[in-house]
């Protein structure tokens, strides 16, 4: 947890902190949204977090039933009891929007980028403990919590930490999600098809190479094998176009941004991959010629999408174009 | 197009997420879910019930174009000499075969699922807070049940485990509180799956991140602090005496391939009225729900027989 916040708030402190204009990132896009959720991260401020702890820690019969955990309680309250940050909207401890500029001064001044991820794993351990409906005793400590505050305090232990709960399952939500994008980049309308050894290629490679693999967290590799027979590439060779067979090996890697992936013709400015390998062709011209055929030559290719262009020295007509496509499915 | 999770208001304090199962065969027809059984059987109570419906096969659909997979089963059966039908019979073959086949051989697929089952997830518990919050209620008073079939259960369990072992998800039963009220598993194929993944272990990548195949099973739950929090109050398995998914075949229980989670409630359901005497007349039963048109009246999978018949369990969460 503490790994993931720092990362989080690593990335969110500088627009807190140092940028005059933050940048809109895809998970804040996300969160406008969700405006409930803003308007009421918004209404919040660490402060108030602060004092449902409070609350807590005073109550005897609470911290009675808390027995071990209570210590926990208590640390945890003490963390986010933090006089730094207390001016902060939960939706500014989380980047959402800037903090307030007194604050921002203290911070830099303090260099508390650790403090906030301090205060959201002690207000996630704070939750876990006093929303417990089983504390492994077969004690509900919600209730307990319920039963022993005021219905007013009670809602604000409630509302404040289930806010940064929603807060932070959005983080992760949003992550979730652009990992999936990735997936559907790599596998979906737009990418690649594959034939038949290319399965089994990218098969072993997934299966034996680690670059090649899709890691659950970080998502798929952007790396493809190609091997392939391309009958369909076209050159200049005797004053007229004249169509090349040729073989390609090399590795296609897929473009995850968020302005790649498009189709039709702003696919050709942003596909979603491009590659480069050894192409190899016979001296002979012609459709469904075999590569290796006569006196073959060597050279290599590259493609931005499916766009693909070869070069093959000493050969004539030795420029070769083509789109990426299979003549027979599952076959080349 | 992007995946964008499921999302609803909740009309009351409760949600049911339902996972489908392989391809169409859960319902009979493109991307149908036997919700009408789950309203009927909930009664009154369906008014207040958010029904969430979960379909990954826009996800193998992906890896199927991608990888030509129906053409790549003509080959095949062409290279066999394979007389087993026309081309609408590949596309069925190469549908099934693939829905099976590519969560325990492709990584990418294997995760994609996972991640729109975990988007999905999250959002359920995002939904269920915004309608807490807006009453000014406990979102964790809010119950939540899962309602697999078929594959739909193995995605289910994977799943489950995951999340309840990795914090980046914020969806543990310890850390985050997310707890399921019951978690109901209908003919499931999770210890088929595992016998079989098992033999065919040293193909398989990354196995170390497929729970069926890596660890003794078990009802996911996290570790915290010396205590093991599962993932839910109630984890239930449903099948029938006459359905091989579910490790059965003539009445008797198959132990390679009948689903043992130590604590899980186990409810199988007499199939005898199905009037299947033979493996062979199981094998033309199953074969007809998974052809075009779906379950037929003596389908031992059919999901909607399987909830028609659970009215305990799913209005109370009463195991009969």
């Amino acid at each position: 947890m503490s790994a993931n916040h720092l990362t989080r708030i690593g990335g969110v402190i500088g627009g807190a902190l140092l940028a005059a204009a933050p940048q809109v990132t895809a998970q804040q896009s996300r969160m406008v949204a969700d405006s409930a959720l803003i308007a009421t991260a918004d209404s919040f401020t660490v402060g108030d977090y602060c004092r449902a702890t409070r609350a807590v820690t005073a109550s005897a019969p609470i911290m009675t039933a808390l027995k071990s955990d209570s210590t926990i309680v208590r640390i945890s309250g003490a963390t986010i009891c933090d006089p730094l940050l207390s001016s902060f909207s939960l939706h500014a401890l989380f980047g959402g929007t800037h903090a307030p500029l007194a604050a921002v001064a203290r911070l830099h001044a303090r260099g508390t980028q650790e403090n906030r991820a301090r205060i959201l794993d002690a207000m996630s351990e704070f939750r876990a403990v006093v929303q417990n409906d089983d504390d492994g005793d077969g004690q509900n400590i919600r209730d307990v919590v319920t039963r022993s505050l005021d219905p007013a305090t009670n809602q604000l232990v409630v509302r404040v930490s289930s806010t940064v709960q929603r807060l932070l399952l959005t983080d992760a939500q949003d992550k979730v999600l652009e990992r999936l994008a990735r997936y559907e980049r790599k596998l979906g309308p737009t990418s690649a098809r594959l034939n038949g050894p290319e399965v089994l290629l990218n098969y072993a490679a997934q299966r034996w190479i680690p670059r090649f693999r899709a890691d659950p967290l970080r998502g798929p590799s952007p790396w493809e094998v190609i091997a392939s027979y391309a009958p369909g590439y076209v050159t200049w060779s005797a004053d007229r176009v004249q169509a090349v067979s040729a073989s390609e090996f090399g590795l296609r890697r897929y473009l995850f941004g968020d302005r790649f992936g498009q189709s039709g013709p702003r696919g050709l400015l942003y596909p979603s991959y491009w590659a480069a390998g050894v192409i190899t062709a016979s001296d002979r011209n012609g459709a469904l010629v075999w590569p290796w055929e006569g006196r073959s030559r060597v050279g290599g290719f590259v493609s931005w999408g499916s766009l693909k262009v070869a070069y093959i020295p000493d050969r004539d007509g030795s420029v070769l174009v083509t789109k990426q496509f299979q003549a027979i499915p599952f076959v080349f | 197009m992007p995946f964008v999770p499921q999302s609803l208001p909740w009309p009351g304090n409760r949600a049911f997420l339902m996972v489908h199962g392989i391809g169409d065969a859960s319902a009979g027809k493109a991307g149908s879910f036997p919700d009408d059984a789950l309203r009927s059987i909930l009664g009154a109570d369906a008014a207040t019930t958010a029904i969430y419906r979960l379909n990954y096969d826009f996800i193998n659909d992906w890896l199927s174009t991608k990888l030509n997979f129906a053409a790549g089963v003509s080959a095949m059966k062409t290279a066999l000499s394979a007389e087993m039908g026309g081309t609408a019979t590949d596309a069925m073959i190469a549908e099934y075969a693939g829905d099976v086949l590519w969560p325990i051989l492709s990584m990418d697929l294997r995760f994609a699922v996972r991640d729109a089952f975990i988007a999905q997830l999250q959002q359920i518990e995002r939904d269920r807070a915004r309608a807490a919050d807006a009453r000014g209620d406990n979102a964790l008073d809010y119950s939540v049940s899962i309602l697999a079939h078929s594959l739909g259960c193995f995605h289910t369990y994977e799943v489950l485990t995951a999340v309840a072992m990795q914090p980046e998800h914020e969806l543990q039963p310890a850390s985050d509180l997310v707890k399921y009220d019951s978690v109901i598993l209908m003919a499931s194929p999770v210890q088929l799956i595992r016998t079989i993944g098992g033999a065919i272990a040293g193909l398989i990548p990354d196995i170390g991140s497929v729970a069926t195949l890596s660890q003794p099973l078990a009802i996911p739950a996290e570790q915290r602090r010396g205590r093991n929090v599962r993932c839910t109050k109630k984890f239930v398995s449903v099948t029938g005496t006459h359905d091989p998914v579910g490790g059965h075949l003539l009445g008797q229980q198959l132990p390679w391939g009948y689903m043992k989670v130590p604590a899980q409630k186990s409810i199988i359901v007499p199939q005898t009225g199905l009037n299947l005497t033979s493996a062979e007349a199981t094998a033309q039963a199953l074969a007809a729900a998974f052809a075009p048109g779906g379950p037929t009246a003596n389908d031992p999978h059919s999901w909607t027989a399987y909830i028609a018949g659970q009215e305990p369990l799913l209005r109370t969460g009463v195991v009969a």
